[in-house]
Parts: C-alpha cells; structure tokens; sequence
C-alpha cells in the first residue's frame, strides 16, 4: 500500500491508530481522506470498561473467588472422588435448572474442597463460607464450556460470564479454576453452558427470555446450579 | 509481521502485554477493543453475534497477553482470531456482512451503482456461507478489510501464493452464480 492515492486497509489504518503504521503514505493519505480518517476516529472509545472484561483481570466475580488450584491438587481430588453428576440428577431439582437442550448425555461434576477436605456436592446440602467449588465437566461432543454467575429474581436474572474455555473432545475436563465462597450472600447460582461456539451474556439473555424458539437450541446445553451458603461451622473443620 | 514498534502509549511497558499487572485491563480494554468491535461489525453486522465475537476475542487476546509481543503482532492476531470466529457464525448461519470494501487488491468487482453494489454484496455473502476456511478468510481480509495480498499472508501466516490461490478459488466460486444473480435487472 505505498500508493497515497489508493485506502490503506483497515488493519494499516488500526496500526496507525496505535502508532505502528508500516507504510509512510498512510498519514499523508488520512490528511487527505475523510473516510479513512473517521474510520480512525472512531476506533476511540470512551465507553467504561463492562464488566465481562474487568471480571478477566480481578479475581472475584459477584461473591466469588476464583483460585487457581494446582494440578497437584486437582489429581488428589480426582483421585479421591468418583466422577459424579449423571444430568438427571440434578433436573430432579426444579429449582436448579432451567431447561435443557440435549445432545448426548454431558454431566457436570461438582467438587468442593473445604479446608483440607474434598468431597462431591450431593446437590443439597448448604456450603460454608471458605468453600472452594470446582467443576468438572463431559462435553460429549460440545467444544466450549461457558459459566455464568447470575443474581436477581427469575424474572430478571442477570449473567455474568466468569469463565469460558475448551473441552476435551473426549472424557472429562476439570476446568483449571476454582470458586471460593465468601459468604457475602445466602445464595450462589451458576449457570453452566456447554455450547460450540463463543456464548456472551447477549445471548444466554436473548435465550433465556424465549427459551423454546427454534434458533440453535440443539447446539446449547445448559444447567443451572443453585447452592445455598451458610457462615462456617465450628472449629472443628 | 516483524519488527519492533515504539510503543509510547502505557500499555506495553516492557514490549508485553505480560508487563502489565491485571489492573491494566482498562487500557488494553481501551487500546484494543475499538479495534476488535470494528472488526467484527464489519464481518457480522452490528449484531448480538458482533459483540459475542468481540467478547470473545478480547477474552482470548487477555489470555494470550503473555505472548504476543508487538503492535503489529497484537493487531494481526486480533484480524486472524476474528475472523476465524466469525466463520463460525457464518457456518451456522449468520450473515451480516455490513459492507465490502472496494478499494482492495485483487479481483475485487467495482460496482458503479448502488443496486449493482448490494447485488454484489449478496453474491458474496451467498458464496462466504460456502466457502472452506482459508478461502473465507481471505475473501474477508481482503473484500471485507481491504487487506492486500501480502497483508493477508502475514495475518494468516502464509505465503503470498497460497493467497493469490485462495482467493482465485473464491473468485471462480463467485463467477459460478448465475450471472443473473450478479447483474442489476
């Protein structure tokens, strides 16, 4: 693109932006080219960071502490718990899912680790605050698993994504991160989304709001989960 | 795609995104994601898909921080990732090219007339949703972005005659509808 006569490309144009331009005509030519140089301008933002990108920074989300736990820890984990959580389970509790789309049987296993003891969630019993929760999750065949934290009533719910990230095509994959709760509420639910493709807050709302319109509802799978929180118990834990 | 650049601004400190702590997200938030937002609604419209495909994008750039190590780098992987998302969308049957851009190289049709103009646009996006994956990806760095040739080798990481291929095949495959779907009546 050494032809000031001719527009740069956009990606010439968004180097420009941040000062790396490869080719000396790009200035001159946005001096001369009210398209390209609007172009330019608008790719300034003075929007406030959304959440969705300040929760990849910080490490909590909405009461929740996401902790990095080791491979070491993950291995005893899995070594000490059976895989658990056929999808049956838990659509016995109305009020943890919200509907299903099926395609295979995915399960979702739910750890807890709390103080140096690791157990599986039997899907009722309360968690104490200094809970770590990690999950585990079997695609079967879906590519992508998004969870969403989400707060309101059922009417208005609002999702915010806390984590996304592949699946192993096969068997089971433990995601790398884990939750801790901190007890600033009585009340924690996630949303857990297998899909095969990127799934934003846009859409898990658009669905939720219309959830039997026929628009790709084979390619999301979904579960709620709802844990109830209560302060620690005694010393003895 | 080589090269160091000065980087005046605060958010590469050191040469990396890494050099900079979490609290920083703000500013790769604000460098970079007006860039990856135009990107996409180029591709997909200003759409719920648009912002999904952004979303993820940035996500993703946020996770790479601690290996893409340049100006150039950083903003040939956003084109790359992208639209590799993007070609999802179109798999599945999103199509909201926004507009083409005319000015690239290559076989790039000019049309003189509005009417002839969305025609085009229409047998583009018709044979996108059928293209493979590396024709769609150049037909879209370079019809879309108005990326050149060489651009789009260095945005995908090939050589220029894989792209002067690519985007031939895409051409014959335009050249195969009927041209009464390419004229204005």
């Amino acid at each position: 693109m050494s032809d000031a006569s001719r527009h740069p490309s956009r990606l010439e144009l968004d180097l420009h932006k941040l000062g790396a331009a490869q080719y000396p005509t790009t200035s001159s030519h946005l001096q001369g080219c009210s398209t390209c140089s609007d172009h330019v301008k608008r790719l300034s933002t003075n929007k406030s960071v959304p959440r969705w990108a300040t929760g990849l920074a910080k490490p909590s989300s909405r009461g929740w502490r996401r902790r990095v736990v080791v491979a070491s820890s993950i291995g005893a984990m899995a070594a000490a718990i059976a895989l658990f959580l056929a999808s049956s389970r838990t659509e016995e509790q109305a009020d943890e899912q919200r509907y299903t789309t099926v395609k295979g049987m995915p399960s979702v296993g739910i750890y807890v680790k709390r103080t140096a003891r690791s157990f599986l969630w039997d899907g009722t019993d309360p968690l104490q605050q200094g809970d770590r929760v990690q999950l585990s999750v079997s695609g079967e065949g879906f590519l992508r698993v998004t969870i969403f934290s989400s707060s309101g009533d059922p009417s208005d719910q609002k999702f915010e994504r806390i984590y996304m990230g592949p699946l192993q095509p096969k068997g089971v994959t433990y995601l790398p991160t884990a939750w801790r709760i901190d007890g600033a509420s009585d009340r924690e639910d996630l949303l857990v989304v297998l899909s095969h493709e990127a799934v934003g807050e846009n859409k898990i709302h658009k669905h939720l709001r219309n959830p039997n319109r026929n628009d790709r509802t084979d390619k999301l799978w979904m579960r709620q989960l709802v844990f109830r929180v209560q302060a620690p118990e005694s010393a003895e834990q | 795609m080589s090269g160091s650049v000065e980087l005046g601004a605060p958010l590469l400190r050191s040469g990396t995104i890494s050099s900079i702590d979490s609290e920083h997200i703000e500013a790769v938030y604000g460098r970079y994601f007006g860039i990856i937002w135009h990107k996409c609604a180029r591709m997909l419209g200003d759409s719920d898909d648009a912002k999904d495909v952004a979303q993820e994008t940035f996500t993703r750039l946020w996770a790479k921080r601690e290996t893409v190590r340049d100006e150039r780098a950083v903003v040939a992987w956003i084109y790359r990732t992208s639209t590799r998302l993007a070609f999802a969308r179109y798999r599945a049957g999103i199509r909201h090219v926004s507009y083409i851009e005319h000015e690239a190289e290559g076989p790039v049709e000019r049309g003189s007339t509005p009417e002839s103009l969305v025609l085009l646009r229409d047998v583009f996006v018709k044979v996108l949703a059928i293209a493979p994956r590396r024709e769609f990806e150049c037909a879209v760095l370079n019809r879309v972005d108005g990326l050149t040739q060489s651009e789009i080798a260095d945005v995908l990481k090939v050589s220029d005659r894989t792209v002067r291929r690519l985007l031939t095949q895409f051409q014959q495959r335009v050249d195969l509808v009927p041209s009464s779907e390419r004229t204005a009546s």
